[in-house]
């Protein structure tokens, strides 16, 4: 017997039409309720937000949460508006068929979605000027109405008239986009650019009858399609397939099933990035380089973002890419691919090699035209400088990192670009659209945090036990995040699990590889820990790819839920695994930690290394720049060896480093006080020898003038002279100096001149007059600059130890002024010879 | 049921007990199916009785909630490589990439099968008349479903499996799908499976035949076993009847006045009897057509 469920009845009765207008405006509004709803909920949210909270709220957080929703619904909008059906014939997503066939003249059919449309979006529009930014002043609030109304005109008609070229729709209304944002900028012009042309009331005329002509043109192309298309039209395809004929096609047979998948993935999708790139750099990027060829710093801003393109593109592509079928609405796997001999994972692998050439193709693209551009036609002046210093940092390893990045690069492009992968070969919209939302509320979450607790990642706040909440709740996330991958993975192709070994082991070791390289500049972490945390975090993009092939199968399938049970033993090892990694990235990031003290140097701790044992106890002081300065690693060619044989400590001066701030003024006395309390609290006995490099010169200097019974003896390390005073502000080296820099710097040279060194104790001067090559790149007259800075230091150098009684002048042949890290040996051994002079005299 | 068992013959599909549901629509119910090795096996049922979803079992692209599903002797699910790298599938809309050419879909093809014959697919193509630089939109449907024929054909697959293959197209090409479903069984060892509700089609190629109604079984066998255990009987009554004769174990009842038409299963031997004892005389008896057995099966409601 059956059984058939009473018929519920229903919620709100369905009105009865009695017009066909209505009827049709019944149906958008029935296809589109969940999107409506949400546009409206997101008015509604931002709202109730606004009014309960007060201004201040807004000032900080309020706008960028408002814009962000506004963009939401603004999105939804245009989705709604999206008034297109795909045609079974031609296989294209064009202006609904079925439509046609209904008594209604095509003009009414036309006009109906576009006016509904104009006053949704103008609706939505005033709803959020009104109930939402009440707080923002906003100009001329009619205008943006009329370039939204007018580009929703544009929206359908692109969509209407270009339904065969997809591509060529996707640019057109990608460029319709980026051209109505400038035109509703350009009344802001006016203010630097007055002209008659950019004032409202002349671009509102112009822009309405844009809009007008537009829908004129879609009222036109509706009806050709209805009555089944001109010969025009016809005229313009057969050429464009004629062309696409005469086009190389391949001959040759497929040698294995994946090529023929890798094939078929590429002709839907695979050209689509590259074409992006290129149109984007070559009709807007190239105009405007050459406009402003002659700015050099518009120079390096622009590099910067056209390096940004692909990552931008990638992402928007990517979000079509993830999908089974790039081109559909749907999620499901067609059974086209379905019922192919293939397996899952195969196809997940086929996917990520076509986004990878994808990727890989723009970059080219990108690189191509950065070879292009910054010779011609560019001003490359403040590019040359900034690459001239990078390879005077790195003399030996400029290329290697170069390359490393350039690897990066690309690398986090194609990740971006099959991010979300498992979630959209699921089949599930859920997934499809909650994946990116959660990424990023998390992102912004985590912009929060750092925003508004800056010191939960200080490590003062807990000096020994020193990781912050949100240090923990990342490494956690970290390691979970890895491994569920792998077990993912390892789950549904086991013979795929070294593929993804080998792509996280190659880049591990590109990034240790980078880590290591880059290391001759002082960072204020640990080398180790920041290699073992950045080796962990490189785990986190690679994470959830494993979890695309177990997906896919799910959608291919349609896989009733059935848990299976892995065998205990694999469920230990990857437990075992979990807990091991975890341990070493906790262990690397608390390594560094474990070794510091935080010392009181007088009302704010200072980070202090202490190391070895002995007296007299070597203080290293760092150098400066103004009110900054390097932190304590810059010592770390030196400090170890000399700790084999005394007592060190070197220190991050307050404000720099890990150091808290300290009082102002920050002159040399001031430090000098400072040092000298730390070493105290530290319980470091005197006497101490003193080592300075650069800027630190000087304060050792007025440290010895101060406290002269205490010190032993003083190492100066190519340091600062008080000669620099005379040079006028205009005549330094470097030409960004702020001026309260400049006056810490004088005050600073002006009480090391006024110290005296304390008698009798020994002192040596290590002056780096080299390198004696310098690297190929640099022009002549850079080198001759560089020489005579060289040489008018050594004479500085030369005047003044020439006067020290019981003072040593050392010359640096193969440094120039980090003699520290370039030749640590000459320190380490004056050093020594120094301790044993005290020792002995004792 | 009386079912063909699975030790006479290797079966090639071997279905049991299965049962699927959509949410609260149950489509399949218990359903037990053995495909015996180098046969044809007809499946009948009207639309919605579950023929499309037991088809997409045996291909893996739904798991079975209960029972088994076993193709070669392998899960379909567990798998799909070496299931489906030896079935060739025509769907009831054959869903080729409409921007691929015919030459295209064919080398696309040739790379997932290594059983794939190219002298035999270029003959094929040549038969059937398909342009190779023609792309899979601009085909008409038949021309469409021909390729999807080609591309299932052309591998030698162990098993051919059609889902509704003839509907909609042309005698010409009907006859054509029907050719190859025989050619496939005349080379030894190969077996085809294909849904229809076309029955003279059916009657003429299969071997077995199985009807699925509303989720189950109805009947399953050979042709002449399914024609001997039906039977079709006119029944002159003396009086004219104004609602129709209750006659138990009858299929199906029809006519009016004095003659009605019954169909019988399994109970031909008492029905003289029982016609004599309501006062009715049996004018006719013959052997029903598969139609008429159809249509008397699915006209029933089964509780």
């Amino acid at each position: 017997m059956k059984f058939s469920w009473p018929m519920r009845a229903p919620l709100f009765p369905e009105p009865t039409m009695h017009s066909p207008l209505a009827g049709l405006t019944w149906e958008i509004w029935r296809r589109s309720r969940r999107s409506a709803c949400l546009a409206l909920g997101c008015i509604a949210f931002c709202a109730l937000i606004n009014a309960a909270t007060p201004e201040r709220f807004y000032d900080r957080v309020g706008q960028n949460l408002f814009g962000l929703f506004m963009l939401v619904s603004f999105l939804l909008t245009f989705g709604i508006f999206n008034y297109t059906e795909v045609s079974a014939t031609k296989d294209w997503n064009s202006f609904p068929y079925r439509l046609f066939v209904l008594p209604i003249p095509t003009w009414q059919l036309v006009t109906l979605p576009m006016l509904l449309g104009v006053a949704w979006v103008e609706l939505v529009y005033f709803a959020w000027i009104r109930l939402v930014w009440t707080h923002a002043i906003i100009p001329m609030p009619g205008w943006p109405a009329v370039v939204l109304g007018s580009y929703m005109v544009f929206y359908q008609t692109v969509l209407w008239g270009l339904a065969g070229f997809r591509i060529a729709r996707l640019i057109a209304l990608g460029f319709g986009g980026a051209s109505s944002i400038g035109v509703a900028c350009l009344p802001m012009f006016s203010k630097i650019f007055p002209s008659p042309w950019f004032s409202e009331e002349r671009l509102v005329p112009i822009v309405v009858g844009l809009a007008v002509l537009a829908s004129v043109v879609a009222l036109a192309t509706v009806r050709r399609q209805r009555h089944g298309g001109g010969r025009r039209q016809s005229w313009f395809k057969t050429r464009w397939e004629r062309m696409l004929d005469l086009m190389p096609r391949r001959t040759k047979d497929f040698r294995t099933p994946a090529s023929a998948q890798f094939w078929f993935e590429w002709r839907r999708a695979g050209l689509l990035l590259p074409i992006c790139t290129l149109f984007v750099l070559v009709v807007i990027f190239g105009p405007i380089t050459w406009f402003y060829r002659r700015d050099p710093a518009f120079t390096a801003e622009t590099l910067l973002k056209i390096l940004a393109v692909p990552f931008v593109l990638a992402f928007a592509v990517g979000k079509a890419f993830i999908k089974p079928e790039f081109w559909s609405m749907t999620l499901s796997m067609p059974s086209f691919l379905a019922v192919r001999p293939l397996s899952s994972g195969e196809i997940v692998v086929s996917k990520m090699k076509v986004a990878a050439l994808s990727v890989a193709m723009s970059w080219v693209l990108v690189f191509s035209f950065i070879a292009l551009w910054l010779p011609f036609w560019a001003d490359c002046a403040d590019i040359n400088e900034s690459m001239s210093l990078f390879h005077l940092i790195y003399p030996h390893s400029w290329l290697a990192l170069e390359l490393l990045s350039i690897g990066v690069l690309v690398f986090s492009t194609w990740r971006l670009m099959v991010n979300g992968l498992w979630a959209g070969l699921s089949g599930k919209r859920s997934y499809y659209f909650g994946s990116p939302v959660l990424q990023i509320c998390l992102a912004v979450l985590l912009l929060f945090a750092i925003g508004f607790w800056p010191d939960a990642l200080r490590p003062q706040i807990h000096p020994t036990l020193a990781i912050s909440i949100v240090g923990w709740a990342l490494v956690l996330a970290v390691v979970l995040k890895l491994w569920f991958a792998v077990f993912a993975w390892s789950r549904i192709t086991p013979r795929r699990t070294w593929q993804y070994w080998l792509i996280w082991s190659s880049c591990t070791i590109c990034f240790v590889a980078l880590g290591i390289l880059s290391a001759s500049i002082p960072t204020d972490t640990f080398r180790l820990e920041h290699l073992i945390v950045l080796a962990a975090f490189l785990v986190f993009p690679l994470a959830r790819l494993g979890l695309a092939p177990f997906f896919l199968a799910k959608n291919r399938h349609e896989l009733v839920l059935t848990p299976e049970r892995l065998a205990v033993g694999k469920n230990v090892q990857i437990a075992l695994a979990m807990v091991v990694s975890g341990i070493a990235i906790l262990l690397g990031m608390d390594f560094g930690r474990l070794a510091f003290r935080y010392v009181d140097a007088g009302g704010h701790q200072v980070r202090m290394l202490a190391c070895g044992h002995g007296s007299p106890t070597v203080v290293f002081e760092t150098g400066a720049r103004g009110s900054g300065g390097a932190p304590l690693e810059m010592w770390e060619k030196v400090q170890p060896d000399v700790s084999k044989f005394t007592s060190t400590v070197a220190y991050d001066r307050a404000g720099v480093g890990l150091s808290a701030p300290g009082p102002d003024p920050r002159d040399a006395r001031q430090i000098a006080r400072e040092l000298h309390t730390a070493l105290q609290n530290a319980r470091m006995a005197p006497p101490y020898i003193l080592v300075g490099h650069s800027f630190g010169g000087p304060f050792i200097r007025v440290f010895a003038g101060m406290y002269p019974g205490e010190v032993g003896g003083m190492v100066l390390v190519d340091p600062t002279q008080e000669e620099f005073i005379n040079r006028s502000q205009a005549n330094n080296l470097d030409g960004d100096i702020q001026p309260d820099d400049w006056n810490l710097i004088q005050a600073g040279l002006t009480e090391a001149h006024e110290s005296r060194i304390p008698g009798g104790i020994p002192v040596v001067l290590i002056t780096g007059t080299g390198p004696r090559v310098l690297p190929s790149f640099a022009t002549e007259e850079q080198k001759l600059k560089y020489r005579t800075m060289r040489q008018t230091w050594l004479k500085y150098h030369a005047d003044w130890i020439a006067k020290v009684p019981n003072g040593q002048h050392i010359l640096a042949e193969n440094s120039g002024h980090n003699v520290p890290d370039t030749e640590p040996e000459l320190i380490i051994n004056a050093i020594e010879r120094l301790v044993v002079q005290a020792r002995s005299c004792k | 049921m009386k079912l063909p068992s699975p030790s006479s013959a290797e079966a090639v599909v071997a279905i049991t007990d299965l049962s699927r549901r959509f949410g609260a629509k149950t489509v399949l119910n218990d359903v037990s199916l053995y495909v015996p090795r180098g046969s044809v096996f007809g499946l009948v049922g009207e639309n919605g009785a579950g023929k499309t979803t037991l088809i997409k079992h045996i291909l893996g692209l739904l798991q079975a909630e209960t029972g088994t599903v076993r193709v070669f002797n392998l899960d379909p699910v567990a798998n799909p490589v070496a299931v489906l790298g030896n079935v060739g599938y025509l769907s009831e809309q054959p869903d080729l990439p409409g921007w691929m050419r015919v030459e295209e879909l064919l080398r696309y093809a040739q790379a997932f099968y290594p059983n794939w014959d190219k002298v035999y697919a270029e003959k094929l193509r040549a038969q059937f008349g398909l342009d190779p630089a023609q792309r899979l939109s601009t085909l008409s449907k038949g021309q469409t479903a021909k390729a999807g024929l080609l591309v299932a054909q052309a591998h030698r697959p162990n098993l051919l499996l059609l889902d509704e293959p003839s509907s909609g197209l042309d005698p010409i090409v009907r006859h054509d799908i029907l050719q190859a479903v025989v050619r496939t069984v005349a080379d030894e060892g190969r077996t085809a499976f294909f849904s229809s509700h076309l029955l003279e089609e059916i009657e003429r190629v299969s071997d077995q035949i199985a009807m699925l109604h509303h989720g189950r079984i109805v009947f399953c066998g050979s042709l002449d076993e399914i024609k001997a255990r039906h039977r079709r009987f006119t029944l002159h009554f003396e009086t004219a009847q104004v609602k129709p004769p209750v006659i138990a174990g009858v299929l199906s009842l029809s006519g009016e006045g004095k003659e009605w038409t019954v169909m019988c299963n399994g109970t031909r031997t008492e029905l003289p009897s029982i016609a004599a004892g309501m006062g009715a005389r049996i004018i006719d008896d013959r052997v029903p057509s598969l139609n008429e057995i159809f249509v008397a099966h699915a006209g029933t409601f089964v509780s």
